[in-house]
């Protein structure tokens, strides 16, 4: 009877299931639970040494050359004698850091500005979509490169572009989404009855056409840390001590094979921070997949 | 399917295959640099790559005598003019070449004194802004610039219509005043010697005087010469493809000993990876190495690395008077523990404490890997009259003593805040940030400095624009001479000199009295006193003077570089 | 339409005059000696007019078809753009087909085994590339590939050819810069092999990397056609299932998948960024991140532009096509 009363829980619950019904969404969750419980246990993981910026790796010396692993670097150090493991463990930080930015925020002004466009249509529709296509025809990564370039550097301001980058997919989804419940008869009566527009998106609207976009950004959160690493390699990031993944790997660029007689002497300097940011996009990946699979109304009820 | 598998790995083994057919051939010499050309039109380029290029395909009246940088030989002109020979005479002031004959341009015309008048002067007339046409004025006329306002100086084009004159087989430089450094310009590629009808031909200035304002300041890609040459070098132009890869060519007609390379390909490579692949594979015969790459190159093999002292010098400057406005790098802007005021560099305590926490023995061990030199004063050694005074050493003891006497004790009472940056990618520049912030740092927990970066033209900007409270830049001499550095570090109209907004009228008479004075003893006398000046005020730490580093592939031949040219590539001194 | 192109580049316009304008004068120099003269080239160029006066001077030449002088370039606008857009568009030219072509290949068989271990497998492996940082797995073949094994170089073709083929520039027939396809006109196959062992490392990248793409789309409708009446209906008359499956569930299947070209043309745009800037293959990616990197504003507008108006084509395409899939969209 309690499952007659709360049937957006009983979707809820069938939508788990059928997530985790895939088994490679169940391994996604296992990389994303490793992670978080780093990104919490930073601190007990890596004592930080500047307390008022745990960011900051510490390093001893300065030579360009990468130590192997030994006691005091069980990573051992990177370029410019960085401690790997330090920055891998508060990279993970940084990184959630990123995309949980990133992501609620684009999400925000992507799911106001399509749902106004799509709930509203008209003029409203008209003006906000055409905005939403100005951002549309400027490929993602070079708006992005032009606003971080314009910002300046750190990565602070690559998350700004980002969002201002990303925000134009949830207007677009929403906006569809929308569309198509507009029409639907309970909106319709809704509206006749007089309830006012603020409650019919809030109450009904947003809650329905909602699902697509978290599909949508578990995906892109993927992109999202992807571009953010290429944006640290092209040197656009934070100053070269700060604990962050694509930093760390424009570091060790030089040092992904070593010299001809050894090409694999350096690997620890690629193999970690590359490693973190692989497990940390695919993990995020695998789970927006499966979600989405879930959510596919073609394949649902399988 | 398998039909289809098997036809799959036929292709790539025939795509494999070749690798050993596409070996370099005999007589092409190829190497990578990371600048792009932008024009290869004397009177513009101002900028490694630009001037390169120039000097490959076109000649100078003379040449430095080997690695000497006060030494010279003949090269369009018959003899290196010196007071002895009768070369240059009036007291300094004027100088004659006397023009080689015989000498071909590369589409066959004939050199004569007229070119190399018309090449003096035209640069000067077009003197685009950005361009190194100042150096010549300045020596010529008196005057670094021929603009006022956007306009034509009066009476400018008379100065530079007088200043150069064909006498018979000669050409006479007629110098207001004495310059000692003059003969090193005319080794500059703004004094390559074009083709005077050629050159009219392509709609450079028609050789009037009266239309000299029609042809002054070209705008930027448009100079008549930025992409077409016609020299008299050994090489000449074949193909260029802008940012990309500039091939040269030997030519024949060339008047002197030929040189044995027929070949040179310039590739523009920017990532080092790439790079450094490239030479590890044999493709390159030749790339220049940064001294912090130099364990990579080391240990690779069939390679032969060369060094040569480069006429360039690093120095973190103290902006004694920083922006104050919305500057976030002083954070507070006030002495409260948050921030420095702007003023915080003007107390010379603080400036010594700061130099203190420069480890330059370490520096020049890891990150230099030991080539370099450490100065103590910003004029790089190769230069005449530079000497190693006693400057600053490392000690963390005798930096916290100066920081606690720094504001009347205020400094290290309540700490100060603020961020050095440095321009993204240059390692060295970087290292020297991380290593002075990170020293300071252990004085005193109060103190926080962060270390941050920007692009590098953002950083040429900003800096003039007093936002940064230490700059850390460098400077590549234009002409070998003390004057180019002590004079753009120290005096007060310096280039760099005035940003550090620090005025001392000891030094702004001596920088301009070394110019003028053409005795040596007394020169030395100058710049050894403006190092020692440079020391006892604390001007700016010294980062070094790097050591210009190529590596070689084992079978070319080069001949000893000369440390003006350090960064350059002169296709001519190579054999394979 | 034109709303839009005029939109983006008044952003982005708008975006590079909140430089400075000694900063944006700075895009013309080359060396800290230059530095003395910024506030000249700022004159020279007029960067400290108003925004809307260099914004009106701006579109009056782009009017013209003047785009300007490209620093990055280091040449005009058009000599830069046709001499790097046919490096981007070979790449694309094999890229395309053979991402869609293993795409489909591999959505099919994952559709027709769903939920077994070969689904499971093939979605894992294309997922995984999706993830991989393009720039490190391209740095990590290059390293290996070329470093260690000397197999495949970067750039675009061998100097020597390069050299030869500017040595014969009048009787060597260009074909639009397609070296693959040069090669073969002129009857020299080995320059067309040389071409090719510069393409294999950036396909093999860009190809793991966007396939998984097309392996999700493929693989949702697949299995959706499998189960559709004539599938079962087919399969129960006993025909072969080979038949019906690779033969008339896939055609149907692969409609969608024409659909999302049109996000693969997005990418032929980009030009493949991090591809091209790890193999030192000098294409519009190449041009696009150097001149946002640098600054260069006539290259980045211009390019801008013309991506626009591309791109406005492209979107009113899939639009018409949409309307015509879904008739709720078309009643408003």
């Amino acid at each position: 009877m309690a499952q007659k009363n709360y049937p957006r829980l009983k979707e809820f619950k069938f939508l788990l299931y059928r997530i985790f019904r895939n088994p490679s969404a169940v391994v996604g969750m296992i990389i994303l639970t490793f992670f978080i419980t780093v990104a919490f246990a930073a601190p007990y993981l890596a004592e930080p040494k500047y307390e008022d910026n745990p960011y900051k790796i510490p390093h001893k010396g300065y030579s360009r050359t990468p130590k192997p692993p030994s006691e005091n670097n069980v990573f051992g150090t990177t370029s410019g004698q960085y401690d790997i493991y330090y920055g891998v463990v508060w990279g993970t930080r940084t990184m959630f850091k990123v995309v949980l930015v990133v992501i609620t925020l684009s999400i925000l002004i992507g799911v106001i500005i399509g749902t106004s466009a799509g709930y509203f249509g008209g003029i409203v529709d008209e003006i906000l979509m055409r905005i939403t296509d100005v951002f549309f025809t400027i490929p993602g990564l070079v708006l992005a490169l032009a606003m971080v370039v314009a910002f300046g550097r750190g990565i602070d301001k690559i998350m700004l572009a980002l969002i201002l980058v990303r925000w134009r997919n949830y207007a677009r989804v929403m906006r569809s989404g929308i569309l198509t419940l507009r029409e639907l008869d309970y909106i319709q009566s809704a509206t006749v009855m007089g309830v006012s527009d603020l409650k019919i998106m809030i109450r009904h609207v947003v809650p329905n056409a909602i699902y697509p976009v978290m599909a949508l950004a578990f995906l892109d959160i993927g992109n999202i840390v992807l571009a953010a690493a290429f944006f640290a390699f092209l040197g656009l990031g934070e100053s070269q001590n700060y604990a962050d993944w694509g930093q760390m790997v424009a570091l060790a660029r030089n040092y992904i094979v070593g010299p001809p007689s050894d090409p694999l002497r350096y690997w620890y300097t690629v193999v970690y921070p590359g490693a973190s940011i692989v497990l940390f996009v695919l993990g995020f990946n695998l789970i927006g997949d499966a979600l989405r699979d879930a959510l596919d109304p073609k394949l649902r009820r399988r | 399917m398998k039909k289809k598998v098997s036809i799959f790995i036929v292709c790539i083994i025939i795509m494999v295959l070749p690798l050993s057919v596409g070996a370099a051939s005999k007589d092409t010499f190829k190497w990578a640099q990371i600048g792009t050309v932008g024009t290869i039109d004397p009177a513009k380029a101002y900028d490694d790559a630009s001037m390169g290029t120039i000097w490959n395909i076109y000649e100078t009246l003379i040449w430095y005598d080997g690695t000497n940088t006060e030494k010279f030989v003949p090269v369009l002109a018959t003899k290196a003019p010196t007071v002895k020979n009768g070369g240059i005479s009036d007291g300094g002031k004027k100088i004659t070449f006397n023009i080689r004959k015989g000498v071909k341009f590369h589409n066959g015309n004939t050199l004569t004194p007229e070119d190399v008048e018309y090449s003096l002067e035209r640069a000067m007339i077009c003197d685009p802004s950005g361009g190194p046409m100042w150096m010549l004025l300045e020596a010529l006329t008196g005057t670094g610039g021929t603009r006022k306002d956007g306009k034509l100086k009066a009476g400018i084009v008379d100065k530079i219509a007088k200043a150069v004159e064909v006498e018979g087989d000669n050409v006479v430089i007629r110098m207001p005043a004495p310059y000692p450094p003059i003969m090193s310009i005319f080794v500059s590629s703004l004094c390559s010697i074009i083709d005077k009808e050629w050159s009219i031909k392509q709609g450079c200035w028609d050789g009037k005087y009266e239309n000299a304002a029609k042809f002054n300041n070209p705008e930027g890609g448009k100079e008549p010469l930025g992409k077409i040459s016609n020299g008299t070098a050994p090489y000449r132009l074949k193909e260029w493809v802008p940012s990309d890869r500039i091939v040269y060519q030997r030519f024949e007609g060339y008047w002197g000993e030929k040189p044995k390379i027929k070949t040179g390909i310039r590739k523009y490579i920017p990532e080092w990876s790439t790079r450094k692949l490239m030479m590890q594979s044999g493709d390159l015969a030749m790339m220049p190495v940064q001294a912090s790459q130099l364990p990579e190159v080391q240990e690779m093999k069939n390679l032969r690395i060369v060094e040569t002292p480069t006429l360039f010098v690093t120095t973190a400057f103290f902006s004694q008077k920083i922006e104050a406005s919305g500057n976030p790098n002083i954070g507070s802007g006030k002495l409260d523990g948050n921030g420095i005021p702007p003023d915080f560099f003007s107390d010379i305590n603080v400036r010594k404490a700061f130099q203190h926490c420069f480890d330059a023995k370490l520096y020049m061990e890891e990150v230099a890997n030991g080539k370099g030199k450490i100065l103590t004063a910003p004029l790089p050694a190769g230069l005449p009259f530079q000497k190693d005074f006693k400057g600053y050493d490392f000690d963390l003891k005798k930096a916290a003593k100066y920081m606690k006497e720094a504001y009347k004790g205020q400094v290290w009472e309540k700490g100060f805040k603020m961020t050095i940056l440095h321009n993204t990618g240059n390692d060295m520049r970087q290292a020297a940030a991380h290593m002075i912030a990170e020293n300071v740092m252990e004085l005193n927990p109060k103190f926080k400095i962060d270390v941050a970066h920007v692009e590098w033209k953002d950083y040429w900007v900003k800096y003039r624009q007093h936002i940064y409270p230490i700059f850390i830049i460098g400077w590549f001499a234009d002409f070998a001479d003390p004057h180019n550095f002590l004079h753009t570090f120290m005096n007060s109209e310096g280039d760099y000199g005035k940003h550090i907004m620090f005025k001392d009228a000891e030094i702004d008479r001596l920088t301009a009295a070394g110019i003028k004075e053409t005795r040596t003893a007394e020169r030395r006398k100058i710049y050894h006193q403006l190092q020692k000046l440079w020391i006892k005020h604390a001007l700016g730490i010294n980062v070094g003077q790097p050591m210009g580093i190529r590596a070689y592939r084992k079978d070319v031949k080069a001949r000893k570089i000369n440390s003006q040219f350090a960064t350059i590539i002169l296709l001519r001194n190579h054999g394979l | 339409m034109v709303v839009v192109v005029f939109g983006s580049s008044i952003l982005l316009f708008g975006l590079l005059m909140t430089f400075s304008p000694e900063r944006r004068a700075a895009v013309y120099i080359n060396s800290p000696q230059q530095a003395k003269d910024l506030p000249k080239i700022v004159k020279l160029y007029g960067l400290d007019d108003p925004v809307y006066q260099q914004y009106f001077r701006w579109l009056k030449k782009i009017t013209r078809g003047d785009f300007g002088y490209s620093t990055t370039a280091a040449d005009s606008f058009w000599p830069a753009f046709w001499r790097y857009l046919p490096v981007s568009l070979e790449l694309n030219l094999y890229e395309i087909p053979l991402v869609i072509i293993l795409g489909v290949w591999l959505g099919t068989v994952s559709g027709i085994h769903a939920n077994t271990w070969i689904d499971h497998t093939t979605r894992f492996g294309a997922i995984t590339f999706w993830s991989l940082p393009t720039f490190l797995f391209a740095l990590i073949l290059l390293m290996f590939f070329y470093g260690t094994l000397h197999w495949f170089p970067p750039g675009v073709l061998s100097d020597e050819l390069l050299t030869y083929i500017s040595d014969h520039s009048d009787s060597y027939s260009h074909c639009f810069g397609f070296y693959t396809i040069s090669g073969i006109l002129n009857g020299r196959l080995d320059i067309t092999i040389d071409a090719f062992r510069h393409l294999v490392l950036p396909l093999t990248t860009s190809v793991l990397v966007l396939v998984a793409m097309v392996v999700r789309v493929m693989r949702s409708t697949m299995i959706e056609e499998i189960t559709k009446d004539y599938v079962i209906t087919a399969l129960a008359k006993g025909a072969d299932y080979k038949t019906v499956y690779y033969k008339h569930a896939r055609r149907n299947a692969m409609i969608p998948v024409v659909t999302i070209t049109g996000l693969i043309v997005a990418f032929l745009v980009q030009g493949n960024i991090e591809v091209e800037l790890i193999f030192n293959r000098k294409g519009l990616g190449y041009w696009l991140v150097n001149s946002a990197v640098q600054l260069d504003l006539s290259a980045l507008m211009g390019l801008i532009v013309l991506i626009s108006v591309l791109f406005v084509c492209v979107n009113l395409m899939v639009d018409i096509v949409c309307a015509s899939l879904d008739p709720r969209i078309r009643l408003n």
